[in-house]
């Protein structure tokens, strides 16, 4: 345990020092504080567009964060040639996965803090509330990073960052997407392409689990137990991907 | 200065500079490129595709179609006024974002007050209903509705009577409304319910809402003044056993002292020959809202049958009207292009 989290340790450090973090940070943070401008053509709505900005900017900017720091984390050991030197240390590969992951999820964590910390008090300061489903939101869309960075980490121990980087972000458009599957038109009932449809649903994650923003933004509560089941699911896709990533890893050439 | 800030201070000319050209450059581009005018939306996709297909940003997404719907609203209020997009709009952002009650209760509003269609009107305020069972202002909307818009449709007073008592019963309600819910319990002044509700309006943040409802206090002035002409050339009809031609009569007999003030510009008030009052404004409004009740239907027709209606009576044969809308303005009949299917 030990081990892994020195390596989670390093990784946090390195990412830190990562540009890209700092890049895409600054534009949450502007987008955040720019999204009044877009409430002023509104009629009175000007804090529900605010609050939805602030989640939007969290979700999508911690899943670029996810993505592109994520997808590299493996590969770039192994083409900066450090991996060996670590490898050749007592460690198991899998530890090292588990490092590198939970170091990236201290990352993502914190960047998710500052942005909570700017669009609360901005949302303060425009005279919205801040309720339980707004801190409900905010532990989704992390818990949804987590599933993300999972599948970004098996990505990066498979294939190229770049390729990695845009098989993940279909991941998260298609997992956005997936109730399509299961709400399927009339024209479908009865045959075998809805079954196969059906158990797609399953198949691929479905990230629309993890979306309160419409609650969050209209002040509406959800029950305790679907966060619960929200992050359950999370947990066992994350495992899932977690599985896989050490998989891959072990059996790599390097 | 040192060789570094030289270099500094030449770079940030040299951005300075390239900006400069930028701006310039795209501005003219701008004015040579010759665009038509779109001033209706250009696509807007099938919202049942749309929610699956927004990957996480579908709030972000309704707040824009609102956006844009509003500004949609503003534009067709003071060009065509007809309202085309508004329903489909609206439509979408709620299926968006569902929870979304502005855009329920503004919507109806909109679709009652400008499109003159109580119909759609309630058909959204009923689907926001059933997903914001709590939400007091969608019944008050939905009574107001049946109060103002569906006035002549029997019951419609008991129907509004039930939508403000599950507004009321939201237990969320302003005070106003659960005193209508009782007043309404007897007969009272529909004006006055009218007047109230754009009055409120008058309080919004928002130019837009107080210029409509300005508009609207400035219409139930004209109907007013209207009845209270009408009154009045009642009198003259009783006295002279004949009707009066023009308001001068009156103000010879003593009837009026002087020809009333119109306070729309380009409006006027009227003698029709009917002998009644007429105002050319509240006349135009009501010639906007009849045509679109015929427009909307001709393009029932038409999405039913793949033509256009070779005459409006046939919107009556296949039984999407009851009876055509008579022209708001005295001896005046609807003008119907079968070949386009616009109504003038």
């Amino acid at each position: 345990m030990n081990r892994i989290i020195a390596v989670a340790e390093n990784t946090f450090r390195e990412s830190i020092r990562d540009k890209v973090l700092y890049v895409l940070l600054f534009f949450a943070a502007t987008t955040i504080l720019g999204s009044k401008v877009l409430g002023w053509i509104s009629i009175g709505q000007d804090v529900k567009i605010i609050k939805d900005i602030c989640l939007a900017s969290m979700s999508v900017f911690g899943a670029l964060i996810a993505i592109f720091v994520g997808a590299s984390l493996v590969y770039k050991e192994i083409d900066k040639k450090t991996l060996y030197t670590i490898l050749a240390q007592p460690l198991y590969r899998y530890e090292f996965v588990l490092g590198k992951y939970l170091g990236l999820l201290g990352i993502l964590g914190v960047s998710i803090i500052v942005m909570t910390a700017v669009s609360s008090v901005y949302l303060r300061l425009m005279g919205g509330a801040i309720e339980l489903i707004w801190f409900e939101a905010v532990l989704l869309i992390y818990w949804k990073l987590v599933l993300i960075t999972g599948f970004a980490i098996l990505m990066s121990a498979i294939v190229s960052p770049i390729m990695g980087a845009i098989i993940v972000f279909c991941l998260y458009v298609l997992g956005h997407a997936t109730e399509v599957l299961k709400n399927l038109p009339p024209q479908f009932d009865g045959t075998f392409s809805k079954q196969i449809l059906e158990v797609m649903y399953f198949v691929v994650p479905n990230l629309n689990t993890f979306n309160l923003q419409s609650e969050a933004a209209n002040s509406v509560s959800v029950a305790g137990a679907y966060v619960g089941f929200a992050l359950l699911y999370g947990l066992a896709w994350t495992a899932t991907f977690l599985i896989l990533a050490c998989m891959a890893f072990e059996g790599k050439d390097v | 200065m040192s060789r570094r800030a030289r270099k500094i201070v030449l770079a940030v000319i040299s951005v300075l500079l390239c900006y400069a050209i930028s701006v310039a450059a795209l501005s003219s581009a701008d004015s040579t490129r010759v665009t038509e005018d779109m001033d209706e939306i250009l696509y807007l996709p099938n919202e049942k595709l749309l929610t699956h297909f927004t990957a996480g940003l579908q709030t972000i997404i309704a707040d824009l179609i609102w956006l844009n719907c509003i500004q949609y609203t503003a534009l067709e209020h003071r060009g065509k006024r007809q309202f085309t997009w508004m329903e489909h709009m609206l439509h979408t952002a709620t299926r968006l974002d569902p929870y979304f009650v502005d855009v329920y209760r503004f919507g109806a509003i909109f679709l009652s007050a400008l499109r003159a269609d109580p119909d759609a009107s309630l058909r959204l305020a009923h689907a926001g209903m059933r997903v914001n069972p709590l939400a007091w202002q969608l019944p008050y909307e939905a009574a107001m509705n049946y109060l103002l818009n569906k006035r002549e449709e029997p019951k419609s007073r008991y129907f509004a009577a039930q939508y403000l008592n599950m507004s009321a019963a939201t237990g969320k309600a302003i005070s106003g409304v659960v005193n209508l819910a009782a007043k309404l319990q007897d007969e009272f002044d529909l004006t006055e319910v009218e007047k109230d509700m754009w009055h409120d309006m008058l309080k919004s943040d928002d130019k837009f809402i107080r210029d409509l409802a300005e508009r609207k206090l400035i219409e139930i002035e004209l109907r007013s003044a209207c009845e209270e002409l009408d009154k009045r050339l009642n009198i003259f009809a009783q006295r002279t056993g004949r009707p009066a031609t023009s308001f001068e009569e009156l103000i010879q007999e003593g009837l009026l002292s002087g020809v009333p003030q119109y306070p729309i510009e380009g409006g006027y008030f009227f003698i029709g020959g009917d002998g009644k009052a007429y105002n050319s404004t509240l006349l135009e409004d009501e010639v906007i809202r009849a045509r679109n009740v015929l427009q909307t239907n001709v393009g029932f027709y038409q999405e039913r049958y793949g033509v256009f209606p070779e005459s409006l009576d046939k919107l009556i044969e296949v039984g999407l009207l009851q009876e055509l809308p008579a022209h708001p303005w005295p001896g005046r009949t609807w003008k119907y292009d079968a070949q386009t299917g616009k109504v003038e």
